[in-house]
This record gives C-alpha cells, structure tokens and sequence, in this order.
C-alpha cells in the first residue's frame, strides 16, 4: 500500500499510556485502546506480530516506555511470518508451551510419536525429524534453546562450499492454523501436550531459512537429515536389480551404529503412501522373514490416526516394488 | 524385416548393470549402438561410452533413468529418454559424487518435482557438448541444482524444457550454476531462475563466449 503512515487503533483494557510490562502480556482476548500514528514499515509488521503482542508494543509505543524499543528489537529479530503456499488459507496463532517435555526438572528426551506431519508436503523434513528422534534425541535438544523474551533459538546445519555452518535461527511460538482452529502444518501439540513445540519449531525455522513455508514443501530427507545433525547423509539408490538383503543388511548395521535412516517411496508405490519420506526405526526378523520397520511422519494425525496405524514393518519383497531410496545419516 | 533389426537392437539394462556393478574403479564401458531399456544405478568411478545418436538409454517411464550414489563418472555419447523420477528424471546426482557429461542427450524426461533433465544437490555436475530438450519438472525443467552443489554447463543446447521455475535451469540453497556458451532458447520463463531463500544466496553465473 502506498502510503507512508498508518493509524493503528485498537480497544481496551490497558488504555492509552498504560505502563508495558512484558511479563504480563495480555491474554489473546484483550485489547487496548489506543490510536496513534506510526511509521507504515512497523504498522506492515505487526500484521506478523501476535495479538497481545502487537497490542503490548503499540501501548508503550504510545507511553514512550523503554519496553517499546525492546519489543520492537524483537519485532526486528523475527520479521515477518514466513509465507505459505497459496492456497492455504491460515492465520499465525501463538502457541503457549515448551520445546520439550520435563520431568522433575528435566527434559525428557524428544520421541519419533512427537512428530505429526499436518497439512504440509514436507514429509522428507519430518521424517528426517522422526530418525533423529530414534537415534539422537538428545542432539535434538541441543538444537533448540528458549529466549528470555519467549522466543527460540533453533540452530540448523547447512553446508556452503563444502564446509558446515551453524545458522541460528530466532523462532517465535506462533504457527499457522485453519480457520476450524486446527494447526495446518507440523502439530505444535501432538497429543494435546503444550510442551513438544520441537518439531513445529523446526519446520518454522526451516521455513524462515528457506523463505516460506511454500518453499519447503517437497526436499530430500537426506539433506533434511543433515539440517538437524551437521553430518553428512549418503544415499542408496534402490533399483530394479538391487538385492534386497543388501538393504536389510545395510540398514541393521546402521541401526548397530545408531545411524538416522530415512527410506523413500516411488511416486506408484502401491502398498504404501507413495512420493513420501519415512523414518526407519530399524531391521527385524521374525519366522525367518526378514522387515524394515519404519515411520510414517504422518504419526497420529491431530488424532484421527492410532500411532501403530504409522508404522510398518516392510517385507523385503515389497521392498523393490515400492521403495527407491534409502539415506543414511552419518553417526 | 526392419522389424526384426529393429527387435535386436533393443535390450534390457540387466546386463548393463551387472557390467557397471563389476568394473573395476575407472573402467571403461563401451556401448553398441542399441537401445538399452531400463534404468541404472552407478556407485563406482566408471565411464560410459556409447556412439552418439545411435546409443540410447530408454527408461520407459519407470524410474530415474541413471543415478549417481558414488565415484567420478563420465557419460559419453548417450541419448536418455523416458526417464521419469521424484527428483531428477534423466539424472541424479548424490554423495558428493562428479559427473561429466560428453556428447550425451537429454530428452523428454520428467521429474515430479526438481531437475526434469538432471537434479543435483550434493555433488558435481559438468555438461559440455550436450543437448537438454523436451524435459520437465516443478522446478529445473533441464536441471536443478541444490544444497551446495556446482553445475557447469558449457558449449551445450538447451530448449523446450518446461517448468514452474526456471524452464532450463533453476538453482537453489547455495548451488552454483556456471553457462558457459550455452544457446538457451524457447525453454518456459524464466528460462535460468536463482530462486532466493530467506536466508540462502544460489548463484547462476552467464558467461558469453563469442
């Protein structure tokens, strides 16, 4: 819009001039009273704020409290929400919670069951999540810190030029829902628990790294894999003359060695969902019959789904027909 | 009677593989002028020599058409067709794996998503003296590049290539993508596409040679 202010006004219970107190954010519900003009760049970004927070900033804005800078630092930090694919109709809504859950004091370790893909094609980013979850979840909670100011730190892994860098990501708690009130991607309270925010926090974290929410859609769990570890991934490719027994054998001396694995399916895969990524959990033999065992980051979909509905134990005869890559990540 | 020359020219990939699989590192596979039928896997430094026109690989709609897992290899005088993959449909690239392509066609394949011709993301990709045509994808109609991989294109032809971003060529993360004397025409715009990141910075680098 072309325009270089733009009045901001809001109604309520703090009023005009009110003192700001950032440890008492007002609930969603509240509004304040104020109407003030403000630069149109600020007003542009608060489309990108919380409710609460948006009103917090605009009433110390208003009172010249010195919290507005701090705030406004923050508004800086975060930016704008990351876009989302076109067609997905959704509003940002703060999600109250932690990273991880805590037991007498602790964090508890992050679970493959945390991850509930949602509405989004980025099947390679949460199974990559689910495989990290198996075999390292404590890497997982190093990866991500919380922030005095309610934030997260979520620190990815990325190679340029052949060399690993850290690139710390600042994570607001607020996540894309449906107009149902639904979350649309990445559940950020699988199970109904507020305190396993870490795989929506992530997949945020990879959106705002990759500019969008629409531009992580689709990817290779390998890479993905990488993202989280700071390790190389390599790839099997898995084809029509590949032995089975050598993807059985590979994937049990992986699992031995505490590898993330990933395994992928064809875009006709018959027996399972197809173009999509998995976890493996591991290699089994029962009755002389040899399975991978793997998991379908689709998990408990918002419920509706058992979490043994998502994991499958893959003959190796059906392996060829629908499997066509297996990615294993360095230990 | 044309027929029957016709049959005789057109075998499967099985032995192929099996020929690939026991090379010895950095052999040299020479092909017949057939059409061999089906996809390849490659995992070991080898080079590939067929007779350009007359050599093709036909993956018949089933699978990336070759992909790379390992080594240093070199593709000479091959014409892909048909192949069809998630990413990459005539050519994958993985594992910091190097390949050059010689003298080599590649048309009419699709990926689903990246990199319709060729689809890189960890690895080396140079093409010289080949054709790029009549592929598709989402994103790299001819090829995509990713992660932080390298694409050289040089002396090459590329056109008819169909996708959302970048018809040719599109490259993303930290990719970098050099053409180097390539003739680039009626490829869906925008032919060449950098695709920007919040955070990611690929290059696509056009050089002129007179």
């Amino acid at each position: 819009m072309p325009f270089d202010m733009v009045r901001v006004t809001t109604a309520g219970a703090h009023g005009v001039g009110g003192a700001a107190d950032p440890d008492q954010i007002p609930s969603r519900n509240t509004t304040i009273a104020i109407s003030h003009d403000i630069p149109n760049e600020e007003a542009l970004a608060f489309v990108s704020m919380p409710t609460a927070e948006t009103a917090l900033y605009a009433s110390a804005r208003v009172s010249n409290d010195p919290i507005a800078a701090q705030l406004q630092a923050r508004l800086t930090s975060t930016g704008k929400e990351p876009g989302v694919p076109t067609d997905d109709a959704v509003t940002y809504k703060r999600v109250e919670g932690e990273a991880f859950r805590t037991k007498d004091g602790r964090t508890v370790d992050p679970t493959v069951a945390d991850v509930d893909q949602g509405g989004l094609g980025d099947c390679y980013l949460m199974g990559a999540m689910a495989a990290v979850a198996k075999t390292d979840p404590n890497l997982l909670r190093n990866m991500i810190s919380k922030n005095d100011d309610g934030t997260y730190t979520v620190r990815l892994r990325v190679k340029e030029g052949g060399k690993w860098k850290t690139v710390p990501v600042n994570v607001t708690p607020t996540f894309p829902h449906n107009s149902d009130g639904k979350h649309s991607y990445a559940d950020p309270t699988p199970g109904n628990q507020n305190n396993t925010l870490w795989p929506a926090l992530i997949e945020k974290a990879y959106a705002q790294y990759k500019g969008g929410y629409d531009k992580i859609e689709g990817g290779n769990s390998g890479r993905a894999m990488e993202l989280i570890t700071g390790r190389s991934s390599r790839n099997t490719s898995i084809g029509s003359t590949t032995d089975p027994n050598d993807i059985y054998d590979k994937v049990k001396a992986a699992e031995r060695g505490g590898h993330p694995m990933t395994l992928s399916t064809k875009d006709g895969a018959t027996d399972y969902p197809g173009d999509h990524a998995y976890a493996v959990l591991g290699a089994v033999e029962r009755d002389g019959k040899k399975y991978i065992r793997i998991y379908n980051p689709w998990g408990v979909n918002d419920g509706s789904r058992k979490l043994e509905d998502s994991i499958y134990e893959v003959p190796l005869d059906k392996l060829r027909a629908n499997f066509d890559s297996l990615k294993i990540n360095d230990a | 009677m044309v027929l029957m020359m016709t049959m005789a020219a057109t075998v499967t990939t099985t032995q192929l593989q099996q020929r690939i699989d026991q090379a010895e590192p950095g052999a040299t596979v020479r092909l017949e002028p057939k059409t061999y039928v089906g996809a390849i896997v490659i995992r070991r430094s080898i080079h590939i020599v067929g007779v350009p026109g007359e050599t093709v690989l036909d993956a018949a709609k089933e699978g990336t058409a070759i992909r790379v897992d390992d080594g240093e290899v070199t593709l000479e005088g091959l014409t892909v067709v048909n192949g069809r993959g998630r990413y990459g449909g005539a050519l994958a690239i993985d594992n910091e794996a190097r390949v050059r392509l010689l003298d080599c066609v590649l048309s009419g394949n699709r990926a689903k998503h990246r990199g319709g011709g060729a689809y890189v993301e960890r690895g080396v990709l140079r093409a010289e003296r080949t054709t790029f045509a009549g592929n598709r994808a989402e994103q790299g109609g001819g090829v995509f590049a990713g992660g932080d991989a390298k694409v050289t294109i040089a002396m090459s032809f590329a056109h008819d290539n169909r996708a959302d971003e970048g018809g040719f060529v599109a490259a993303a993360d930290f990719a970098r993508v050099v053409l180097r004397g390539v003739q680039v025409a009626k490829n869906a715009e925008p032919q060449v596409h950098a695709i920007e990141g919040g955070m990611t910075k690929p290059s696509i680098e056009l050089v002129t040679v007179q």
